[in-house]
């Protein structure tokens, strides 16, 4: 009988998995660079000949280079200093503080926006407060601009920072720090001289994850900017995705986009060269941790900046779409008289395409993360336990869409997937299938790198003591392997499937009727000037997303998520 | 035996069925339109009780994307719209020119204008709208009358509009008021000049208006309707010089696979039901004699009095006699038609760049 051997099958899955990534990941790369090449009169330079004769041009690549710099100069030392103060400081009711900070982080950027722009808007709740206080007609500050979107961006990008930095605060040897404050040092002098010294690469690197989802971001700039004309790249090349009137947008859009590739992959080539040193300059070793610092001065800068962030980025926005989503209609002031259900009413009785779209995006999100998860778990065997060959170039594949904003992907899959496939003849564009694909390029790294770091995690030994103990190459897998991964494989279905289920950018470009998701509606209403109706959506998805983040807190019992 | 009869009584009811779908519309019609959303569910729930069995799928977002979609979906080959509706009259026409429009005279067309059946009946004005002038009562003493006092300095800052790249509404007059020598583009220089705002659409001018962050914009007049109807502070004249008729025809795709219904739909549209609802939903029916929503200004309600006899005669237009007392400005479509790109760079040049550039 035949008996496949263990190299055919390693053969074919690896061929497998480099046909369904070149498939989803190199193949629409390459046909969106090619495209920048496409005119009517063959290939040629003037789609990037168009940008550069557009006045609008260095202007818009500007605003992006300046919100995603100030963005990343506010929010990395804000997580640092937060997970220093998580670590260093000892605080009553500490996981509850801990499980504070990391809310931001589960509140979809956008909502935030929209939040924000009811806070602060010209007329918003705060500037309502000021004018009444003030007795003027002047607002204290409003949102719109680049200090508002570089603002709003901090309040949800700082956790990156304040997720990468804490594990590795937490397990630097207190050696270092003791010594040093045994020998006089202050607080804050340890912290400076000897801490952040330590952990320059993670710092570094989450600079750089925080400086590439500020440049990808679309839809706080899209909410913020816009009423100021302060545009950024994201929102310039949906703009011209979307206006067929002018000849060539797609190859226009493709050329213009590849600015934020180049940025995008040069911020991936820096994170990696971080991302090896890092390996070597942490090797903690089982020196005893840190202890925590006594100082009373510092307990209150701690808890009141605690309370202050969990106030600006998750208790003001939520008032202010509760309230705005209570609200019988604009203008009418809130009171107990006058407050109302009717928009939630709307929205869920009115407007069938709501609860499709709660649908939508919870099969969509599942069946994506479910794929991720499958893929994490081959891709990570093959390139982590069998060191495969090719396994640099599957890392490269999955770790590609990843360095690219969203709005590129999409565009990518617009070029690649408008037309009839070649040889199948299927049209994947207006189907639910291009928003799979787009899901699945989009957040597949974040599974196989949960994953990949389980197995690396796991000695190969383990597997080899149950097959000389007499166990077959699948039972060792499924024995010894699978249960000691089983969690990370579990956490990076999470990781996939929650930025999916509340996602913005992609959909925007590629949903079709009937296959609307949760992001894409609660932007159009927004679009369309619906802002009751909006906020009692916004609030609604945000209590959901915050119960299930809870919910899966409770279930994988994993005290934080990592980024 | 068992298995003969499953299978008889499977083709029978292929027969019926196949039988019932000749006889009355059924199946499936995407509608792809900028109209509010809610209006359009509100009036598709409407259109069941009369077709049970035509299930209607709305794509909404503003005209300048749906055309956009249209014109992705045409390079992919095929348009998933059976019916199209919003407020780009140019953008009909040329679809009609290249005959992917089917033509269509609904039942109940007889009791409207003609003016309102464009290209023989390839697409259809169902009920009407205009661009006004909308302010907030609370901000705004005295009610506005032209055009023009939304370049008063007093109100500098807190203007507003729709952007045209988003609006068709908005687009239309630009490219009207633009080859207009009362107005001309000097007037939206004059705009930009008081610091206008440019919202994306008319629903976040209507909202915002409400809210008191603008005293006054322009706007569509059925939103302001039902923003004093939900007891948000907002009035509207038609101004002066005239309100901006804005188009926003209907039309069957050629390529429908699913005529029957896409008719049904079109022929409801006149039915005394749906010129009712239109009314009851703030717009100005297209029917002679339907009623018309509440909160019209006292002028046209005074000027309605005076003409009793509601059908039309020789002197006096279809419009006119739809809305009396209102002085209408309609759409400039030649000029329109033969400037639709520069209208679009021109509109982006003077508010679109942004503030650096």
């Amino acid at each position: 009988m035949f008996r496949p051997t263990a190299q055919l099958i390693t053969l074919l899955t690896g061929g497998a998995l480099f046909l369904l990534l070149i498939a989803i990941v190199a193949y629409p790369s390459l046909t969106l660079v090619y495209s920048t090449f496409v005119t009517d009169d063959g290939l040629s330079l003037s789609n990037y000949g168009a940008l550069l004769t557009d006045a609008d041009a260095l202007p818009v690549l500007w605003n992006t280079l300046v919100v995603a710099l100030f963005t990343t100069l506010g929010a990395t030392p804000l997580g640092v200093l937060l997970a220093w103060l998580m670590e260093r400081v000892r605080l009553p009711f500490q996981r509850l503080w801990n499980s504070l900070l990391i809310v931001p982080y589960l509140i979809p950027p956008f909502i935030g926006a929209i939040a924000w722009v009811y806070l602060l808007g010209p007329v918003g709740y705060l500037n309502r407060l000021w004018m009444d206080f003030t007795g003027t007609r002047e607002p204290f500050a409003v949102i719109y601009g680049s200090a508002g979107i570089i603002f709003v961006m901090i309040l949800y990008s700082y956790p990156i920072a304040y997720f990468i930095t804490r594990g590795p605060m937490r397990q630097l040897s207190g050696a270092l720090e003791e010594a040093a404050r045994i020998s006089g040092a202050r607080p804050l002098q340890v912290l400076t001289q000897i801490t952040l010294p330590l952990l320059l690469p993670n710092i570094a690197a989450s600079a750089v994850l925080i400086f590439m989802a500020a440049m990808a971001n679309f839809g706080i700039p899209a909410v913020i900017g816009f009423p100021a004309r302060y545009f950024v790249l994201t929102n310039e090349i949906y703009q011209v995705i979307l206006n067929f009137d002018r000849p060539n947008n797609l190859q226009i859009a493709a050329a213009m986009s590849m600015q934020l590739v180049l940025i995008g992959l040069l911020a991936l080539l820096v994170l990696q060269r971080l991302q090896a040193q890092r390996d070597y300059t942490l090797v903690t070793g089982k020196s005893a941790p840190a202890l925590p610092l006594e100082a009373g001065r510092w307990k209150y800068v701690a808890m009141l900046l605690v309370v202050f962030i969990v106030l600006v980025a998750v208790v003001l926005p939520l008032l202010a779409i509760g309230a705005a989503a209570i609200t019988r209609a604009p203008g009418v002031p809130l009171t107990l008289e006058t407050a109302s259900l009717r928009h939630f009413e709307t929205l869920f009785f009115d407007i069938p395409k709501v609860p499709r779209a709660f649908v939508n995006s919870f099969l969509l999100a599942g069946g994506a993360a479910t794929l991720i998860a499958i893929l994490s778990l081959a891709i990570g065997y093959l390139t982590v336990r069998l060191k495969m060959r090719g396994s640099r170039l599957m890392d490269l594949l999955v770790t590609l869409p990843y360095a690219l904003p969203e709005t590129v992907v999409a565009l990518a899959m617009i070029l690649t997937f408008l037309r009839p496939l070649p040889v199948l003849g299927v049209t994947l564009y207006n189907t639910i299938w291009i928003l799979v694909i787009a899901y699945v390029a989009s957040f597949l790294a974040f599974g196989v790198r949960s994953v990949s770091a389980a197995f690396r995690n796991i000695d190969p030994a383990l597997e080899e003591a149950a097959r000389i103990s007499g166990a077959g190459r699948g039972a060792a897998f499924r024995d010894v392997t699978l249960p000691l991964i089983r969690e990370s494989v579990l956490s990076g279905w999470f990781l996939a499937f929650m930025p999916a289920l509340t996602e913005l950018t992609l959909s925007a470009l590629l949903v079709s009727v009937g296959n609307e998701t949760i992001g894409q509606v609660v932007f159009g209403f927004y679009q369309e000037g619906r802002f009751n109706v909006t906020a009692a959506l916004a609030f609604t998805v945000t209590v959901m997303v915050l119960v299930l983040s809870l919910l899966v807190n409770r279930f994988t019992r994993r005290r934080d998520w990592t980024v | 035996m068992k298995y003969i009869v499953f299978v008889l009584s499977l083709v029978l009811v292929l027969v019926f069925s196949t039988v019932a779908l000749a006889q009355s519309p059924a199946g499936s019609i995407t509608l792809y339109t900028s109209e509010s959303e809610a209006q359009v569910n509100e009036m598709v729930a409407d259109f069941n009780r009369l077709y049970p069995d035509v299930a209607v799928e709305i794509f909404r977002a503003g005209s300048g994307e749906v055309i956009a979609r249209i014109q992705a979906e045409m390079e992919a080959g095929e348009i998933q719209a059976d019916i199209i509706w919003f407020a780009d009259l140019d953008f009909f026409t040329m679809l009609a020119e290249e005959d992917m429009l089917a033509e269509y005279i609904p039942a109940g067309a007889e009791n409207v204008a003609d003016e309102f059946t464009y290209m023989d009946g390839a697409f259809h004005e169902v009920r009407l709208i205009f661009n006004i002038i909308a302010y907030n009562t609370t901000l705004v003493e005295e009610a506005p009358t032209s055009w023009f006092d939304l370049t008063d300095p007093a109100y500098e800052g807190r203007i507003t509009m729709p952007s045209a790249l988003v609006s068709g509404a908005a687009f239309n007059q630009f490219g009207t008021f633009v080859n207009d020598e009362r107005f001309g583009m000097e007037y939206y220089e004059q705009l930009n000049a008081n610091g206008i705002v440019v919202e994306r659409a008319n629903g976040a001018v209507a909202e915002k208006l409400a809210l008191g962050e603008y005293a006054l914009g322009q706007l569509v007049d059925f939103f302001a309707r039902n923003a004093a109807r939900d007891g948000s502070p907002v009035g509207y004249v038609y101004p002066e010089e005239g309100a901006f008729l804005v188009p926003t025809p209907i039309g069957i795709l050629a390529n429908t696979d699913n005529l029957a219904g896409a008719q049904a739909f079109l022929d409801y549209m006149y039915t005394p039901d749906a010129q009712a609802l239109f009314a009851a939903q703030s717009y100005i029916p297209v029917v002679v004699g339907s009623p018309l929503p509440e909160g019209m200004p006292e002028s046209v309600l005074m000027a309605m009095e005076a003409t009793p006899e509601a059908t039309p005669n020789e002197e006096m237009s279809q419009l006119a006699a739809l809305l009396p007392g209102v002085t209408i400005i309609t759409p400039d479509l030649e000029y329109i038609r033969a400037n639709r790109e520069t209208l679009r760079t021109q509109f982006e040049e003077l508010f679109g760049a942004p503030p650096e550039a």
